[in-house]
């Protein structure tokens, strides 16, 4: 695949924006390395990436919500080692955040209005002015919103519509769009499709981020695929097909990993979900993880896998069903319900949700395990350093003592702690929400290994992912959620990256 | 060549060594230096009214109730949150069991232990009230503990009706008073429940609980720690501390009044994050809480010795918590910088 | 309850907006008293509550705006009386009308230098604004005792005394006597009316809205942020300055320990009127209303037959219960639904 940085048509025209060897470092992890990227005017411009591979975090630099590591970014031919958003903002950058960045005690039509008037150096706040300018927006992005709910009461969608309406009421000449149709019906994504391609003919450069690969098809002028932190690839859609797209996304990989043949036959299944649901979430989620099975849970982002792991997990218990493990039903209201069942959840992110990142590795190592390590109520602290030493040996995490912060670690040995942390509790069944994120390539097979050799010995394992190939190397039989349903089941017999991906997006 | 890169090395490792003392104790070195510093200023200057023996006997009188409530108060911060209403728990506290003594039954030797007990347990309720607002109707702890300062303080007023609670028996004022060769009964007292403290926080499950969900609550969740418990178990601790020092403040004022020792909320406070309590949570030193209160308490002696109001030593505390705040937050920027950079070093040498 | 309160965002609003509570519990209190007390129900308590009210409810006013940007200010009592003895000791002189305005810009102008003296430690030490606030205020009423002084001045500017003299109503009573309700009750109201122009009409009023609601989506968003502090900062001290002159001017007399420990009862009525402690939300209407109750209840305790001394403990109770009820009604946050209908029921494409 070559790179095209001068095909004839846009080689003369001036860039946008441009992103100039950015460096991004989070904590000892590099969230992006040298990455170079042109936003030409009128041009729709792809990031495709996993999750974690770098393409909000450029995003945010763009827009100076964050602050490169290194490299610069050049708008309209200046070149600025960072930016404050206000700055960003005056040079015409417009962003429509993952996060949406809604003021959610403010209503919309404000949260529309105040940065234009704040741009414009209004001091009166006037409701009709406000209200004309959130109306203007909402007409020009062909949406329909309540504008006088304060935000925080809004649903997702909503949210999501009146972050849009925000970034169209300023006439800006870079437009960033970070997955900005996750909670939209498809009315509404035409309709800011619409919008784009108007904004597209207005000589606007546009930043487009989508998971959804018919997505990035549909509109983009121009695709760049990130992984790792680093530009995997750039061209023209017509050179990809969705296969070669995710297989760049991804990272090739043939590796495969022996499965347990005979899935402990015979023994009551490590995890058995039968009809489970979660208001409005999900229902009727029913599977059987069997002692030393690796089962994959996909799906795309918002098709209720994370809930119904969390569910399993006891962070949001579900309504209604039942979960058993080792063939002992069990009623899980808490997460220490859930631990003491014999279910462990690695989340989805590990910085906020899993690590304790200014603690000792030894600590993080040991949470699990307190209560088993005490006697009369005070820690064996000798017994349950040996046994952090030992599992941190075993997973060969690299560091040189356990007293150091896990945010010394990079995010291969980081995900190492954490899924060190449940091994300790010696889990009968152990759940794990993206393993491999924003994981080095090499870091990833060791993982992998880890696990598929805990899987050897009986552990029951729910990987929630949506890498292909990842699935494709592990499991024995994968799960497909659409809609907060259970939709398709694939066995070893019909398992494929190709056979996943029809049924995640069909 | 070889003997200069061993030396070489061996001065990285010392620097290291250092480095790594200062980022974990840093905190501890900064306030010895500045406790010595305090001592060395006052006895220069005032000789005569500083160094006496009579002056240090009046400062370990005087630290324990400051000393307690800043413990209680750190445990608060240890566990992400904060603790206002510690005086008005200690003050009520001294007002439920000063109420118990004035009766006959307190009179007796069994009558004033119970009393004790009583204040004790009247300060671990409150704790645990506190905890329940926080940790299940998530209540913000500076709110909760706000309201609650002034509930407590409300009752101990009703219970006291709004006058001192006075004419405790001998027995009980004299407490403040024993000395064991020449340290104070109640300083010996601070220093066994620091100790304790310690061994919570360091050596039990849930001390190492309480500080990993400061650290990160959410985290916390998710490795299956009881938010609920955890906090309740905080706050009650933080409760009984600051019922003992109730108890130190009215045997040392012979009475018991819902006004005393108001301005230790702000000297609490100074004395947590000067001791290098983490006020965002996950981070404590015991050690370092009561050289602290030490400290603040020379600094006050030392200035009344040299003959300033006792105004300018509230100038002075809070001068001296700006300034530690500014360390901490300028001065935390260089100490992890160094400290980044060595354990990138030791992971480096295995690559992926 | 908790389904009823996720459904319906109009019934949580309706339950998290304390203004309703407020009103209810004015009413059924008055009401109450009334009928045990006919006497009570007349222009003199309502004189008399409106002539209490009127000192908390411009220093509550200046909290209000504190609160909604995201933090919590505890120095703004030091800060008032601090600006107005200075004010007094400086102009004592100050005579007639331009005298009254010479002293209270003089209060309001000291205010705005100490709030700016807070923004600088708020911003410099980047940390809470409530440790950052209790050390600014130890400091600015110690450096009040020390170099300003620490005497009650009895004898305040003529400009004051002549202020308060006038009489916006004079009512004969029926017993003979009048009752009269002080000029001085204009300047709360003029405040109250440009704070909330300012709030709501303003640009900048509602970037306090914006900080104090997501600050990093504030910032994304282009609005300044620090600008934003330092001017909430700077109008809360000049606010505060204004409180202090008008409780001298009321008082006739300046003195520097009027308000000490008084802070929380100012917090406690603006968290009661539905002030957000987490910042983002609060009215001047809520204030009023908070800081009425509070005085309300001050004056309704003895003819119900209750002890004053209740007071502190029933304000206490009602902050807690103000404080749990907002929690409460603010937890349940829409969730996202992802749960498609049956496929067979719904247009394709058609998704909640």
């Amino acid at each position: 695949m070559s790179t095209m940085t001068s095909d004839p048509e846009h080689g003369s025209v001036r860039p946008v924006v441009e992103a100039e060897s950015i460096s991004k470092t989070f904590g000892g992890v590099n969230a992006l390395t040298d990455v170079t990227v042109r936003f030409l005017p009128g041009e729709v411009h792809c990031l495709a990436g996993e999750n974690g591979s770098g393409k909000s975090t450029l995003i945010k630099i763009i827009s100076g919500a964050e602050v490169p590591t290194a490299g610069s970014i050049r708008i309209s031919g200046h070149a600025y080692p960072s930016l404050r958003p206000q700055q960003a903002i005056r040079l015409g950058v417009e962003v429509i955040y993952q996060d949406f960045s809604l003021l959610p005690n403010l209503d919309a039509a404000e949260n529309i209005a105040l940065p234009l008037l704040t741009l414009e150096g209004k001091r009166v706040a006037s409701r009709k002015r406000a209200m004309k300018i959130a109306e203007e927006a909402i007409g020009r992005a062909g949406i329909r919103l309540d504008l006088s709910t304060p935000v925080g009461d809004l649903t997702v969608a909503d949210r999501q519509l009146c972050a849009i309406a925000r970034a169209l009421a300023h006439n800006s000449t870079f437009l960033a769009m970070d997955e900005p149709t996750t909670a939209l019906t498809w009315r509404e994504v035409d309709s800011l499709f619409d919008a784009v391609g108007r904004l597209r003919e207005q000589g606007v450069a546009i930043a487009f981020i989508s998971h959804k690969l018919q997505e990035v098809f549909d509109v983009a002028d121009r695709v760049t695929v990130l992984r790792n932190g680093r530009i995997v690839e750039t061209g023209v859609p017509s050179q990809y097909t969705h296969e070669s797209l995710s297989q760049g996304m991804t990272g090739r990989k043939s590796t495969s990993f022996p499965r347990s043949s005979a899935v402990w036959a015979g023994k009551p299944a490590a995890l058995r979900v039968t009809g489970l649901g979660r208001s409005q979430l999900f229902e009727g989620i029913s599977f059987t993880v069997g002692q030393g099975e690796v089962v994959g849970l996909s799906g795309l982002l918002g098709s209720g896998r994370t809930e119904v792991a969390e569910a399993i997990a006891g962070v949001h218990p579900a309504d209604t069903g039942h979960i058993s493990v080792l063939g002992e039903e069990c009623d899980i209201r808490s997460v220490e319900g859930a631990v003491s069942a014999g279910i462990a959840y690695v989340p989805e992110d590990r910085l906020t949700q899993g690590l304790f990142l200014d603690q000792p590795i030894g600590d993080n190592l040991s949470v699990t395990i307190l209560s088993k390590f005490s006697r009369a109520g005070r820690i064996r602290a000798r017994a349950l350093r040996e046994a952090s030493r030992t599992m941190s040996a075993t997973l060969r995490i690299k560091t040189r003592s356990l007293a150091a912060p896990v945010r010394s670690l990079s995010g291969g040995n980081a995900q190492r702690v954490l899924i060190g942390k449940w091994l300790l509790r010696e889990p009968a069944v152990l759940v794990l929400n993206g393993p491999t994120v924003g994981v080095d390539v090499g870091s990833k097979f060791d993982i992998l290994s880890i696990l598929n050799a805990e899987s050897l010995r009986g552990l029951g394992i729910l990987i929630i992912s949506d890498d292909l190939p990842e699935l494709v190397a592990t499991c024995h039989r994968v799960l497909v959620m659409r809609g907060g349903r259970l939709v398709d089941e694939l066995d070893s017999a019909n398992l494929s990256e190709a056979t996943i991906l029809e049924a995640i997006s069909a | 060549m070889n003997d200069q890169n061993q030396g070489a090395r061996m001065g990285r490792h010392i620097t290291a060594r250092i480095l790594s003392a200062m980022g974990s104790r840093g905190s501890l070195v900064r306030l010895l230096v500045v406790s010595i510093a305090i001592v060395i200023t006052f006895s220069a200057l005032a000789p005569t009214s500083f160094l006496t023996v009579g002056n240090f006997e009046f400062l370990a009188q005087a630290t324990p109730e400051v000393a307690l409530l800043s413990l209680g108060i750190s445990l608060a911060m240890l566990a992400g949150g904060i603790d206002l209403s510690v005086v008005a728990i200690a003050n009520l506290a001294g007002i439920a069991s000063g109420l118990v003594m004035v009766t006959p039954i307190g009179a007796t030797g069994g009558g004033l232990a119970l009393a004790i007990l009583l204040g004790v347990a009247v300060a671990v309720v409150c704790g645990v009230i506190n905890g329940t607002l926080i940790a299940g109707l998530r209540v913000p702890p500076i709110l909760a503990t706000l309201g609650t300062s002034q509930l407590y303080g409300g009752i101990g007023l009703v219970l006291s009706g709004g006058t001192a609670v006075s004419a405790l028996p001998t027995a009980f004022t004299d407490f403040a008073n024993i000395t064991f060769a020449g340290v104070p009964l109640i300083f010996l007292l601070t220093l066994l429940l620091a100790g304790l403290v310690a061994f919570v926080v360091t050596a039990t499950p849930v001390g190492v609980r309480i500080r990993l969900l400061g650290a990160n609550a959410v985290a916390a969740e998710y490795s299956g720690i009881s938010a609920r418990r955890v906090t309740i178990s905080t706050y009650a601790l933080t409760g009984g501390l600051a019922g003992v020092a109730g108890l130190i403040i009215s045997s040392r004022a012979s009475s018991a009044d819902t006004n005393y020792g108001s301005s230790y909320i702000l000297l609490g406070i100074v004395v947590a994050v000067l001791a290098g309590v983490n006020p965002d949570g996950g981070h404590i030193t015991i050690t370092g809480v009561i050289v602290a209160a030490i400290a603040l308490q020379t600094l006050s002696t030392g200035l009344t010795a040299v003959g300033v109001s006792s105004d300018v030593v509230s100038i002075a505390q809070g001068a001296f918590l700006i300034a530690m705040l500014a360390v901490n937050v300028y001065g935390g920027q260089v100490v992890p910088l160094f400290r980044r950079r060595r354990f990138r070093r030791a992971v480096e040498p295995a690559p992926a | 309850m908790k389904s009823l309160l996720s459904t319906h965002p109009r019934i949580r609003r309706a339950i998290g907006n304390q203004e309703v509570l407020l009103l209810v519990i004015a009413l059924v209190i008055v009401g109450a008293v009334s009928v045990r007390n006919p006497g009570f129900l007349g222009v003199d308590t309502l004189f008399n509550i409106l002539t209490s009210a009127l000192v908390p409810f411009i220093f509550g006013i200046g909290v209000t705006l504190v609160l909604i940007a995201g933090g919590i200010d505890v120095s703004f009592l030091t800060v008032g009386i601090f600006a107005a003895y200075l004010s007094c000791r400086l102009f004592p002189q100050a005579d007639g009308a331009p005298g009254a305005l010479l002293s209270i810009a003089v209060a309001v102008g000291v205010g705005v230098l100490l709030g700016l003296v807070n923004a600088v430690v708020v911003l410099g030490a980047r940390l809470s604004t409530l440790i950052a606030t209790l050390a600014t205020s130890a400091i600015f009423l110690g450096a009040l005792f020390a170099f300003i002084g620490g005497t009650v001045i009895s004898d305040i500017p003529h400009g004051l005394v002549g202020m308060n003299s006038v009489s916006l109503v004079r009512i004969p009573l029926a017993n003979g006597g009048t009752t009269r309700l002080s000029a001085l009750v204009i300047i709360g109201v003029v405040l109250a009316v440009l704070v909330a122009l300012f709030l709501r009409r303003t640009i900048a009023g509602r970037w306090v809205f914006a900080v104090g609601g997501d600050e990093e989506a504030a910032r994304r968003v282009g609005i300044p942020i620090r600008a934003t502090r330092v001017l909430v900062f700077a109008i809360a001290g000049g606010i505060a300055g204004l409180a202090g002159i008008v409780q001298v001017a009321q008082s006739g007399r300046a003195d520097p320990t009027t308000f000490i420990g008084g802070e929380l009862n100012v917090i406690a009525a603006v968290v009661l009127g539905g002030a957000l402690i987490t910042g983002g939300r609060g009215r001047v209407r809520g204030t009023l209303l908070g800081v009425i109750v509070i005085q309300i209840i001050n004056s309704a305790l003895i003819p119900l037959g209750i002890p004053a001394i209740w007071q502190q403990a029933v304000i206490g109770l009602l902050l807690i219960l103000g404080v749990s009820l907002q929690t409460i009604a603010n937890r349940v946050r829409p969730i996202r639904a992802i749960l498609a209908p049956p496929a067979s029921s719904v247009p394709i494409g058609e998704t909640v």
